[in-house]
């Protein structure tokens, strides 16, 4: 198991380099010159020389490339051109709110989605069916910006029961919080904040997994093993959920892990409706303010991020299947 | 437990979980106001500052922030005057010499004096090459600060420049010390009415009211701007009351809602901006005036003003704003003609003659691409009205949406026939006309020319009679669009929308907010 544990990480290094490579290229093949971006139509041209040459632009590809690898082998990311900090340092402070987003995304979605597939499975082509997998097909149509917003009017606006925009303390600082001083009101407040986000982003995911959840369980509620226990007379309770639903986990878990990376790196859009501090908003403002280095920095996080996950869906196919063990 | 006592107990708690924090105790309120008035003023800012060192910055949200942090010398005030601030006076003996009065007594936040050596460090950092100033160009007329005693500074100039005070002299003052302090460009330190506290990014900037300002103390004790990049979701915020102020960029159907709702005040008034169709004198069909023209009567300002501005905007008439003491009603533009326009094609020698619907001349059709870029919702929606008139007039019109840096670095290199977009903060009339439109420019990308236009706009920025600068002005104005060098399609408008127990906030042309110190909210 370490063998292999420590294979995939290898494996994970030619990903990231990739990645790396092209990320740098592809952001300077757009065209947009950040010179221009920075200083603005008011530059004289001896400016935007002097500014293409102090952020080291004036070279050619293949020496920025070099030097720039040669850098983040040394764990150095450079500057944000932009907001003259270390790119480093602007990830870190968004990156934990994305994380913390996407979790609390994919909690809802595992906590609407479970239940949902099951009872549709077990209910096949009853009312419950019809009406889940209906809720399921709204989920998957409706776009998360329009979610959101009704969120916002519904529980916000009307109701006035939960903020409308930005993040509390982070939930981290908020529990450590609690223990330090006995005041639940930074937890609180985190999670009152959290807590439409978090369902905006994580009703598409749900959609998505009950029906996955639907489709598996179906397949396995029909095969032998299942036959054979009910025959044995074993309670439906466990037949659907130690026999069918841990076997049915497996395209689940895939599901769930390609979900929670897609958000680590895309949830911009619900970032920008909740005014979410995270990463995907870093990215793409950087994107447009044509920031090298910290775009190059954010996608590489990103990567790193996407690709531990998946390691770890591996891990975990191993805890659900003893065959992958070996 | 059935599904109804369950159902029961999981409303009891997300009632309980939603009224958390809403029966929070109020935290003291100012030295200032007590009693029925917030401790604190919530702010929505449609974009978050790139530095708050105001000598690197470029973006209007950093103005905003740090206009609260930092005095200049001088203010521009509503009518867009000069008035004393950190400099008390001034006087200006000759063209290239101004002097002036520093106010005494004024301290940083910090503790630390503020004083002649601190304005100097000012101007020659943000001069410096090195120190990488985006506007240190705008910088260039002034050729050396001199400390003539700690309360006295002069500047000298290399050439007369007529907009010193307006443009030069509202630069935010920063301590000497300013470049040895870690991090100031993230957390500043300056003379002004709030101390700034924290910076989360993506987030919020929080400040708390200076009690040892020189000037009138702020009215209200914090100061919160949070940073909602989403128009629909802060104009939401504000009717929660989780905002007090939002401002434009808005869209005109929430404007016009919030107008008929008495718990907000919408303050409309003109900007100090507008928006343009740029045509590319380099561009073998758009050499011909009366190509251009035609064009330009093509273009329904007046449509576009009411229709897709909802009358926020106005229609363009020139070069010069409506607000501007250089305005002059004499200065004719552009009005929606069509039948004119056909007449100005027939004359250069456009015409439907193989019945197509698209006119053509010597067998090529008349083909135009209007550009444009996809950060401004109300451009694009103006690029494609201009093709839907310029199509109905039998002009083969498409629309090109970039995103910005796309869209700039193409313009730049002159990649365009005709670019939309906009120029902001026009205080003074130079900027536009001198900057932009002037031949030698490196900012003219289109290629206009005159050399008429070019002697009135240099000779208006070194003469101080301002009534003597308007007549060149509006000469320069008038020239334009004789040559039809650039149409100017609409006069920008500026709203702010608070909440209609908000006093105190004066609204300013050009977007600033120092009114915010005045500002109170009943809680």
């Amino acid at each position: 198991m370490a063998k292999y544990i420590f294979k995939r990480i290898l494996q994970i290094i030619p990903v990231v380099l990739g990645i790396t490579i092209i990320v740098f290229f592809l952001i300077r093949l757009i065209p947009g010159d950040p010179a221009l971006a920075l200083l603005g139509t008011d530059a004289t041209p001896e400016e935007l020389a002097r500014t293409r040459a102090r952020l080291g632009l004036d070279k050619s590809y293949l020496v920025q490339l070099a030097l720039y690898l040669r850098d983040i082998f040394t764990l150095n990311f450079g500057e944000s051109i932009v907001q003259h900090k270390p790119v480093m340092e602007i990830i870190g402070s968004s990156f934990p709110a994305t994380l913390e987003l996407a979790v609390a995304a994919i909690i809802v979605s595992l906590v609407v989605a479970v239940p949902l597939g099951v009872l549709s499975a077990v209910k096949q082509n009853s009312w419950a069916d019809y009406v889940s997998m209906f809720f399921a097909q709204l989920g998957t149509s409706m776009p998360v910006f329009w979610i959101g917003l009704l969120l916002i009017l519904a529980f916000s606006l009307k109701l006035q029961w939960l903020p409308s925009f930005g993040r509390g303390e982070p939930l981290a600082e908020a529990v450590g919080a609690l223990f330090a001083t006995g005041s639940a009101a930074p937890l609180l407040d985190s999670l009152r904040r959290l807590l439409l986000p978090a369902v905006s982003l994580g009703v598409m995911g749900a959609a998505l997994i009950s029906r996955m959840i639907r489709s598996t369980m179906l397949e396995v509620l029909d095969s032998d093993y299942v036959r054979t226990a009910r025959a044995k007379g074993t309670r439906e309770g466990k037949v659907v959920l130690k026999h069918a639903f841990r076997n049915a986990l497996l395209p689940v878990v895939t599901t769930v892990g390609l979900q929670f990376g897609s958000l680590l790196g895309g949830a911009i859009v619900t970032e920008t409706v909740f005014a979410w501090p995270g990463i995907g908003r870093v990215i793409v403002t950087a994107i447009f303010q044509r920031d090298f280095p910290l775009v190059q920095g954010g996608v590489i996080c990103v990567a790193v991020a996407f690709a531990t996950l998946n390691l770890l869906v591996d891990l975990l196919y191993a805890v659900i299947n003893p065959k992958l063990r070996a | 437990m059935n599904a109804k006592r369950f159902a029961g107990y999981a409303l009891a708690g997300l009632l309980a979980f939603s009224m958390a924090g809403c029966g929070e105790k109020p935290s003291p309120s100012s030295p200032a106001q007590s009693g029925s008035y917030k401790d604190t003023l919530n702010i929505g800012l449609d974009v978050e500052p790139e530095t708050l060192d105001p000598r690197l910055a470029r973006d209007i949200s950093a103005t905003r922030v740090f206009e609260q942090v930092c005095d200049s010398l001088v203010e521009v005030n509503e009518q867009l005057e000069p008035i004393p601030c950190l400099a008390e006076s001034w006087e200006n003996p000759d063209e290239l010499t101004w002097i002036f009065k520093l106010r005494q007594g004024v301290k940083f936040h910090d503790g630390s004096d503020f004083d002649a050596e601190d304005v100097k460090h000012t101007f020659d950092t943000i001069r410096d090459p090195e120190f990488g100033a985006v506007y240190a160009a705008n910088y260039a007329s002034i050729s050396e600060v001199v400390v003539e005693d700690p309360y006295t500074v002069k500047f000298i100039l290399s050439e007369p420049y007529a907009p010193l005070l307006v443009y030069n002299m509202t630069l935010p003052i920063v301590p000497a010390e300013a470049d040895d302090m870690e991090g100031f460009s993230e957390h500043p330190i300056g003379t002004g009415p709030y101390v700034f506290k924290e910076w989360s990014r993506n987030s919020k900037l929080t400040m708390e009211a200076n009690p040892d300002y020189w000037g009138e103390k702020a009215k209200t004790q914090n100061l919160v701007f949070h940073i909602v990049p989403e128009n629909a979701t802060r104009v939401a915020a504000l009717e929660a009351g989780d905002v007090d102020l939002v401002h434009t960029p808005l869209t005109p159907q929430d404007i016009q809602r919030l107008q008929q709702d008495p718990r907000f005040v919408v303050d409309t008034m003109s900007g100090l901006g507008i928006h343009q169709a740029a045509f590319n004198h380099n561009v073998e069909l758009l050499k011909d005036k009366r190509v251009r023209m035609a064009l330009a009567h093509l273009i329904d300002k007046e449509t576009m003003a009411q229709e897709l501005c909802q009358g926020i905007e106005r229609p363009g008439v020139s070069v010069l704003l409506p607000t501007s003491w250089a305005w002059s009603d004499s200065v004719t533009g552009f009005p929606y003609d069509p039948e004119k326009a056909k007449a100005l094609f027939k004359e250069a020698g456009w015409e439907d003659s193989d019945g197509d619907g698209i006119l053509d001349k010597d067998g090529n059709k008349l083909t135009v691409t209007i550009y444009t870029y996809t950060q401004d919702d109300l451009k694009m929606q103006m690029a494609e009205y201009m093709q839907n008139t310029f199509t109905s007039a039998g002009v083969d019109a498409q629309v090109k949406i970039g995103e910005w840096p796309s869209f700039i670095d193409d313009v730049s290199k002159g990649n365009y026939e005709i670019a939309v977009f906009g120029m902001m903060n026009m205080i003074d009339p130079d900027k536009y006309l001198f900057t932009y439109l002037r031949s030698t420019s490196p900012s003219n990308w289109g290629g206009y020319s005159s050399a008429e236009f070019d002697s009135l706009v240099e000779q208006a920025r070194k003469i101080s009679d301002q009534s003597e600068r308007a007549k060149l002005y509006q000469k320069a104005a008038q020239i334009n669009n004789d040559e039809v060098m650039h149409d100017v399609m609409v006069y920008q408008g500026y709203v702010a929308i608070h909440s209609a127990k908000m006093e105190g906030f004066t609204p300013h042309p050009a977007g600033y907010w120092r009114s915010l110190r005045n500002a109170t909210v009943q809680d």
